[in-house]
């Protein structure tokens, strides 16, 4: 597992890769809670190179949404693999966190141009 | 190799190799140098400062010989110029000589018969020393006859004055003398030469050679000796050799060596006491004698015997000094380091309050007493904290222990222990649960809610260990306290979930399928919330999955209206419910278990009972993660439909 990112004024990019499971979710809730602290805004999650995931790492996701939520901000996950999809729709987090086709479609919903511009 | 094994052993023994048999070696060799340096150096000294003395001696004795050999030839000018002509005058004269000569012993006039005194045969007049005074006498036979005599016979014979050997004149002087002997002759008109008249002569006492000799100092124990032409001594301290001894004799080396007229130094042996001595020797030329003065040879290298045994003394003390010093440096080093390594034993051996306090001046070693005493608290400390930490973890593992077995006891007791429950015989369950660390997230239940109806749980928190526990807990709760008769499953699912939202800041969620069976007509109704649908496995032995309305997870959607699917199961059909623990185990290559693999496993062993069934897949599922840690919790629950039995 790896967790690339990249802090834009209003907008926090994570690129997720590899494989999360019960092993590796502890390291991935300490990194991408210390993401979610220093985001101000929003948080995208780029999955499109995440293989696999289970339920303690999407219980991850869940932690770090609803902190976003509680600080007023934004979490939203994009460019599901349908594997990592599959997953999501079974356990019902499609219906709780935001998800995103890929990442344009994610960045035009969050940060329209001109925010993004400035 | 060598060199190696010189660097082995004790710091002790090593100083010593080193450095001490190297050193005393080296002292030896320049001791040596410096002997050979000290000897060589001595026989030169002594060669040159005896050969002077021998020179200086010879040439005082040559002097003193060419002095009184003055005498006699005087006594022959005067005899052949005619000057004296009577008996009277001559005898007044040669008196007067012999008193006023220092040097001599007495002066001879001998004369052919009948010359210088007419009628006279013998005419012999002798002046000569006698207890202070000159005497005189005319020397005639039968007490003397001069005509025998060496002295007057080879002066005649020869004609040129010479010196007599050694000889005592018996009715002379008495005495041992060497004598001085000149011819003289008549003098004819025309004043040349004429016939032989006569022998003038003086007497040198051999005790006054010997007495100037005897008080020459050779050294302390040396001496001087005089030979005569012939090689017989002369003088020498002892009187018994004297004159009657040749030195070939008594030493046939030195007397080729000493060839007259020459000079040397040379290592022999005293002629006297045949003991090694050094002999230097130097002519007296006017008497043709030589003069040999004779050192003894521990003489000659008393001073360099001396010095080689100051040396000796230092090179003893300088290299025992060094070995000692060495030796204490040595012992300073390695007594503490011995008592480290005592005191590392007694450590090793347990003993951790064992305290160095050894005082150590070597910084080195010093520094190393100081480490190993800090070395020895760290331990003792670390020993310390691991009991502590060990305690610890003994207790955590003890609680966790205990917290397994009261999960494990909410869990239902085996379906065979199950008899008493109405219906069940028409229904084969089995389960087993396979946390992957002491406590774990997964759970299941079964239990009649009444005669007729089964319901079956089965779920999976978030997570894992004991948070995940305590939440499988609280869930496993909720579903006994919220389950009844009355409700449906929908209601049952919403009351359930609307508790465990309150609960949702912990971020964990539970999938689970909740199911009821109706063991009598076989309907089975069920709730999926986020969980893997369970499969259906017909008596035909076809696979199907049971696909109802998805749901989400519970303690995720507050107020959520959970919708069910209704199913009739014919006798003979099994159900298999799974969490995703089976599914997603990894191997070591990182692979997943797939649900492929597990269908293609339930289909292959469709014919199995439930248990066994349970057992295969618990297997299999273990051999694909083998040596792989495994990272969530497993289990499976089968249930084999038989259907209501008659009577």
């Amino acid at each position: 597992m790896t967790l690339e990112s990249e802090i834009l004024p209003d907008l926090t990019l994570a690129k997720l890769s590899g494989q999360v499971d019960t092993l590796t979710a502890t390291e991935l809730e300490m990194k991408l809670g210390d993401l979610a602290e220093v985001t101000k805004r929003a948080l995208l999650v780029d999955c499109s190179d995440l293989t696999y995931i289970n339920s303690a790492g999407l219980r991850v996701f869940l932690i770090v949404a609803k902190k976003m939520e509680t600080a007023g901000g934004l979490c939203a996950f994009c460019s599901l693999t349908p594997n990592v999809r599959l997953v999501f729709e079974t356990i019902g987090f499609d219906r709780i966190l935001k998800l995103y086709e890929n990442r344009a479609v994610a960045l035009e919903q969050i940060a329209p141009p001109q925010a993004q511009a400035a | 190799m060598l060199f190696r094994r010189l660097l082995q052993g004790s710091l002790q023994s090593r100083f010593t190799r080193l450095i001490v048999i190297p050193s005393a070696a080296f002292l030896l060799l320049v001791l040596g140098l410096v002997t050979v340096r000290i000897f060589r150096s001595a026989v030169e000294q002594a060669q040159a400062a005896a050969l002077n003395l021998a020179r200086i001696h010879a040439t005082k004795l040559d002097r003193a010989l060419a002095e009184a050999a003055r005498v006699p030839d005087m006594h022959a000018r005067l005899l052949e110029s005619g000057l004296i002509e009577d008996q009277e005058t001559l005898h007044r004269y040669l008196t007067d000589v012999v008193s006023r000569t220092g040097g001599i012993y007495g002066s001879c006039l001998a004369f052919q018969p009948n010359t210088f005194a007419p009628e006279e045969r013998n005419y012999c007049p002798y002046a000569y020393r006698s207890g202070g005074k000159t005497e005189f006498s005319l020397l005639t036979p039968p007490a003397y006859d001069h005509f025998l005599w060496d002295w007057y016979q080879q002066p005649k014979r020869l004609g040129h004055a010479m010196w007599i050997e050694p000889f005592f004149d018996e009715g002379g002087g008495n005495v041992l003398m060497i004598t001085r002997a000149v011819p003289f002759y008549h003098t004819k008109p025309d004043g040349s030469k004429g016939d032989f008249k006569g022998v003038a002569t003086i007497d040198i006492s051999l005790d006054q050679i010997t007495a100037g000799l005897s008080s020459v100092k050779v050294g302390e124990t040396g001496y001087a000796m005089l030979l005569s032409t012939e090689g017989r001594i002369i003088a020498c301290p002892d009187a018994s050799k004297v004159m009657k001894v040749r030195l070939e004799d008594l030493n046939p080396v030195l007397a080729h060596s000493m060839m007259p007229g020459s000079e040397g130094f040379i290592n022999t042996f005293n002629p006297l006491d045949q003991k090694e001595a050094w002999v230097a020797f130097a002519p007296v030329q006017t008497a043709n004698f030589m003069l040999a003065l004779v050192y003894p040879a521990d003489e000659v290298f008393r001073n360099a015997y001396r010095l080689l045994g100051e040396m000796l003394i230092i090179v003893f003390v300088a290299v025992s000094g060094l070995f000692v010093s060495l030796w204490l440096v040595a012992r300073s080093v390695s007594r503490p380091v011995n008592k480290l390594a005592a005191a590392a034993r007694r450590i090793a051996g347990g003993d951790l309050d064992h305290r160095f306090n050894e005082a150590v001046n070597i910084d080195e070693v010093h520094d190393l007493a100081s480490a190993f005493t800090k070395m020895t608290r760290d331990l003792k400390m670390r020993m310390e904290e691991l009991r502590h930490t060990s305690a610890l973890r003994e207790r955590m593992e003890g609680e966790l222990n205990a917290a397994r077995r009261i999960q494990m006891s909410m869990l239902p007791k085996q379906w065979s222990d199950r008899a008493d429950w109405p219906e069940h015989a028409s229904i084969a369950l089995h389960a087993i649960i396979q946390p992957a660390r002491e406590v774990g997230g997964d759970f299941y239940d079964y239990r009649f809610l009444d005669p007729e109806r089964l319901s079956i749980l089965i779920g999976d928190v978030s997570g894992k260990g004991v948070p995940a526990a305590l939440f499988m807990a609280m869930t496993q709760t909720l579903f006994q306290a919220h389950a009844s008769p009355e409700r449906t499953v929908s209601g049952i699912m919403t009351r359930v979930n609307d508790a465990l939202c309150d609960e949702s800041h912990t971020g964990m969620f539970v999938t689970l399928l909740y199911a009821v069976l109706n063991v009598r007509t076989g309907t089975l109704e069920i709730c999926n919330a986020g969980h893997p649908p369970p499969y259906r496995l017909s008596a035909a032995g076809e696979l199907d999955t049971i696909k109802s309305d998805r749901n989400p997870a519970l303690g995720l959607v507050r107020n959520f209206d959970f919708s069910t699917g209704s199913f009739q199961l014919t006798p003979g059909d099994r159900l298999f419910f799974y969490t995703d623990g089976v599914t997603e185990a990894f191997n070591t290559a990182k692979e997943l278990y797939t649900h492929q693999r597990l269908e293609n496993l339930l289909v292959a062993n469709g014919n199995l009972s439930v248990d066994q069934l349970t057992q295969t897949v618990i297997a299999d599922v273990q051999l694909h993660s083998l040596n792989h840690e495994a990272s969530d919790d497993l289990t499976v629950l089968a249930v084999g439909y038989v259907g209501r039995k008659q009577g």
